[in-house]
């Protein structure tokens, strides 16, 4: 009986300390407090950081281009307005001293050097231009280029993600120690000053291969010392070795001082950095995946930036979190309708013509994108966007929806409207069928609203969802317009695949031999006012052969907690660090 | 026993080997490792190059056995990032392990003391309250039980731990708690008056709104770091502090995710314990026991509890197994980098490989291992399981 009454006496003991305890949960987390400021922005990361080599095929992702922004030396780069600005951190001048053959001489600081110590010169830009111009090819044990079975393509020795631009340089050529860098072209490349952006340190590639002179191994078509200095770009850099400061050096403002996989990189500043000090200590990304989680993130003051894709319960959910700043902006993604060519009813251009009359694009946008994104408008430019000072509206009669139009020139064409309120030539129904992404529930009003608006015009047009039409309908050639969107760039270069003829991104088989000419401008024409004259002409014959209709720009998001300044959204594939330098604590 | 653990390990070789081959066959099938690597600017030189990584160009048994030798030696092979898969597995494994762990630790202890007090209160306000709320648990979609726990676990408790103190509202509500704590310890029994149980009650409430009066002094003119995170398992602003104040914040970022799979858990092993415990409670040898003047509480423990365990541990074990290939939805909710994402991200946009292969061999060999555990238990629990 004692036994009993003392045991529950302990119990009530414990139960009140339980009780007290749950009171004052925080009683250790004082000495675990780190210092109140410190100058640290974290930035909610929708992707895991997991290379510092972003060129290579592998490595190339966003997630890993918006770490190393402020990490790697790049003689551009893109501002908020998507103009390529040159760096004048990195370098004192960068010039076209001659156009035929296109020569770039670039003058790098003297003081500009690697985190290491070791100066950035002329060599890491031979590195670039050696790993990326295309010209090296894998070789199996017996000295045979290894191929691929299929398609007889030969595999690179460099891995790389892209060999645009690098592959039209002839020579890169050393100078003044190696400050003076000399690119010549042997066919000339409208977007140079796109290019040796990201650089990769060639001291390091060299120094952990055992290669001791790339430029010299390359010039000497050393295979031996190239394979293994590739070996080394092709897979050294990589996150999942951990950060080792011998390889993930840095010439920016901020440097990698850790990882942890699955969870943050953080940046600080680099000691021997020479330009302008970042204005934060240290930046910190913070992998966040799943998008609705980050507001919550930002309520609880995890992180202070976010750049989710924006929806309405989102933009709802940011609402209701004190002190956050919010803007959303149209960015380089653009939505839009592409035609195919291939088709017996869209191949005519009528039919087109008719098409982009009833295509209520200004709809569109006000009941679909304006809710995410109020300063949302139409685009009536292949070519350019709305932020930047090239762009033209050159949609002309098909800027606004006109029924009475689209029917007229039907008629003019021989169309005769059928019992079915359908137009019909030739016992064919002008029945067209949207090729769509499924499930997209934004694309299906896209294309519900364009059915209705289609059917005053005696145009049917029939939703066609497909989990993923870039495999299973259009190589087929089943469908007539496709409703997909591009991932947009600022390089003029890049257009020239998705209009030209038999361009690899040209879906619909388009053809147009005037404008050919024109595509081929935009990849090679050095005099900016010339390049931005081509775009237009470009622009202007694909609006008269309607050959696809622009929509929309995709939104992007930006938030912060309202504790940080400088955070400005940029359009282009820099992303939201593009000038992580300026970031600062209120 | 051991001829028993012999017999099983023998018949799961050829069970796992059998499952690796199938599963292989499945995941080749599954989908296009080189869908993303379609319509880049080099998108011939980037297929050539997987394709030959992948051995894409290999017939299926060849490229089977290419991938078998080399995981024999541990080597899951590298993913379509380019990075190895073993260190990112074995990490998985860890993170999953440690959250997986802790749940079950908790979901059982409560899941069986609630299940327990059921089944000997039967009908009781107690009963009919924990029956509830393991209804109300087992019914709420996870991730808005999730957001829910972020949102008053973190946002708000961090924001009173800024600027922490108990508040009148505090002080009737804890005091009121602990009354109510007291008052059920003292009259568990039922023969306890309610005059007792209305002084402990008192009591209960006098002693724990001192305690908080003395918390509540001690809290005053304080300000405290917000302690509860909401995503991932770290900070890394504590990268570099000692061992105790990353524990400390590892376990402020354990804490929701650990209670969201444990309440779901708990819901479950509440239920069944309650059940079962009923049965046993009911058997004609608990009836012969409480005949013999045995005291009820070694009715309870000795004699129905230690048999109606039987069933839960079994099936805490083969959960155990189930659970560690991963909670997906609580991983994703929580952005924590365990098995549920691991398996997510080899799925997601190009399948890969390699990345599927290592996830379904490693939760294979899981399912097979704790179906043995489940086995060795009974088994060892239950002495008529032996003799046949």
């Amino acid at each position: 009986m004692r036994t009993t009454k003392r045991g529950k006496l302990a119990v009530i003991a414990v139960g009140l300390a339980l009780v007290a305890a749950a009171c004052s949960d925080s009683k250790d987390t004082k000495t675990t407090a780190p210092p109140a400021k410190g100058g640290t922005i974290t930035y909610a990361a929708e992707q895991e950081f997991y290379t510092y080599n972003n060129g290579t095929s592998d490595g190339n992702a966003f997630a890993n281009a918006l770490v190393l922004n402020p990490v790697q030396p790049s003689t551009f780069y893109f501002d908020d307005k998507a103009a390529l600005v040159m760096s004048t951190d990195l370098l004192d001048s960068a010039e076209l001293t001659s156009t035929s053959p296109e020569t770039v001489v670039y003058k790098i600081k003297a003081d500009a050097v690697w985190s290491d110590g070791v100066a950035v010169d002329c060599k890491d830009f031979q590195l670039a231009w050696i790993s990326s111009n295309g010209t090296l090819t894998q070789q199996g044990s017996d000295g045979t280029p290894v191929t691929d079975p299929d398609s007889g393509t030969s595999v690179l020795l460099f891995n790389t993600a892209s060999t645009t631009g690098y592959e039209n340089i002839k020579s890169v050529e050393c100078a003044d120690g190696g400050k003076t860098v000399t690119a010549t072209y042997d066919k000339n490349f409208s977007d140079w000053n796109a290019l040796f952006s990201g650089l990769i340190p060639a001291h390091v590639v060299e120094a952990k291969s055992g290669v001791a002179d790339i430029a010299k191994a390359y010039a000497d078509k050393n295979m031996a010392d190239l394979a293994k200095a590739a070996e080394f770009w092709n897979t050294g850099f990589t996150a999942d070795k951990g950060i080792d400061p011998t390889v993930m050096v840095s010439a920016g403002p901020f440097m990698i001082t850790s990882f942890t996989p699955g969870e943050s990189v953080v940046l600080e500043k680099n000691p021997k950095w020479w330009g302008t000090p970042a204005l934060a200590d240290s930046i910190v990304f913070r992998l966040i995946d799943d998008a609705t989680q980050q507001p919550i993130a930002l309520q609880n003051k995890e992180v202070q930036v976010i750049t989710p894709q924006p929806n309405p319960d989102l933009l709802a959910q940011l609402e209701g979190v004190s002190g956050a700043e919010v803007k959303v902006d149209g960015g380089y993604t653009y939505e839009h309708m592409d035609f195919n060519f291939a088709s017996p009813l869209t191949k005519q251009l009528p039919v087109r013509q008719a098409f982009a009359l009833c295509l209520p694009r200004q709809e569109i946008v006000d009941k679909l994108i304006i809710p995410v994104n109020p300063s949302a408008v139409v685009v009536n430019n292949h070519f350019y966007f709305p932020f930047q000072s090239e762009y033209v509206d050159n949609a002309g009669d098909y800027a606004k929806v006109d029924i009475a139009k689209a029917k007229s020139t039907l008629e003019a064409d021989g169309w005769a409207l059928g019992s079915d309120g359908i137009y019909a030539k030739g016992g064919t129904r002008l029945s067209m069928k949207i090729a769509r992404k499924d499930p997209n529930p934004r694309r299906a009003s896209e294309v519900q609203l364009t059915a209705a608006s289609c059917k005053e015009a005696g145009i049917e047009i029939i939703d066609q969802p497909n989990e993923d039409i870039f495999s299973n309908i259009l190589p087929t050639g089943q469908y007539e317009i496709a409703l997909f969107a591009w991932v947009g760039s600022p390089l003029q270069s890049s257009q020239k695949a998705i209009f030209t003829t038999g361009g690899s991104s040209n879906f619909g088989q388009y053809t147009n031999t005037k404008l050919d000419p024109y595509l081929d401008q935009l990849t090679t024409e050095l005099d900016p006012a010339k390049l931005a004259a081509a775009a237009d002409a470009a622009d202007k014959l694909v609006w008269a052969d309607v050959a696809t209709i622009p929509i929309f720009q995709f939104p992007d998001l930006t938030a912060t907690d309202g504790t940080v300044t400088g955070v400005i959204y940029n359009p282009t594939q820099a992303g939201i660090t593009w000038n992580a330098q300026l970031w600062s604590l209120k | 026993m051991l001829r028993l653990i012999i017999r099983r390990m023998l018949v799961a070789i050829p069970m796992l080997l059998v499952c690796s081959v199938l599963v292989f066959v499945l995941v080749a099938n599954a989908g296009d490792p080189l869908e993303a690597l379609r319509g880049r600017p080099n998108s011939q030189q980037a297929i050539a190059q997987r394709t030959a990584t992948l051995h894409l160009n290999k017939p299926i048994f060849e490229r089977y056995w290419l991938w078998f030798s080399k995981m024999l030696h541990g080597d899951f092979g590298i993913d379509n990032k380019g990075l190895r898969i073993g260190p990112q597995l074995w990490r998985a494994m860890g993170t999953t392990l440690q959250i997986v762990l802790l749940s079950t630790i908790l979901a059982v202890c409560l899941g069986i003391a609630v299940g327990v007090i059921s089944a000997v209160r039967q009908y009781s306000f107690f009963d009919y309250s924990a029956t509830f709320v393991s209804f109300l648990f087992y019914a709420m979609p996870v991730f808005w039980f999730a957001v829910l726990l972020k949102v008053f676990g973190a946002i708000e408790f961090n924001n009173w731990l800024e600027n922490p103190g108990i508040g009148t509202v505090g002080f009737l509500l804890i005091g009121l708690l602990g009354a109510g704590f007291t008052s059920m310890l003292f009259g568990f029994k039922r023969t306890v008056s309610k005059r007792r149980r209305l002084i402990a009650g008192i009591a209960g409430f006098a002693g724990t709104v001192l305690v908080c009066l003395l918390v509540d002094r001690f809290l005053a003119d304080r300000t405290y770091f917000r302690w509860i995170g909401t995503v991932n398992t770290t900070d890394p602003r504590f990268a570099h502090q000692g061992f105790w104040p990353r524990l400390g914040d590892h376990l402020g970022h354990l804490l929701l995710p650990v209670t969201t799979l444990a309440v779901i858990s708990y819901a479950g092993y509440s239920r069944f314990t309650r059940a079962s415990m009923l049965e046993t409670l009911s058997a004609d040898y608990v009836r012969t026991a409480r005949a013999k003047g045995v005291s009820e509480r070694a009715v309870i423990f000795k004699h129905a509890f230690r048999t109606a365990l039987i069933p839960i541990v079994t099936v805490v074990a083969l959960d155990f197994g189930a659970i560690f290939g991963g909670a997906i939805i609580t991983e994703t909710v929580f952005s924590i980098q365990g098995m549920g994402k691991l398996f997510r991200e080899a799925l997601q946009k190009d399948i890969d490989p390699n990345k599927a292969m290592a996830y379904l061999i490693v939760t294979a060999i899981n399912v097979v291992v704790f179906n043995l555990i489940a086995d060795i238990i009974y088994a060892k629990l239950d002495p008529r399981i032996r003799h046949e």
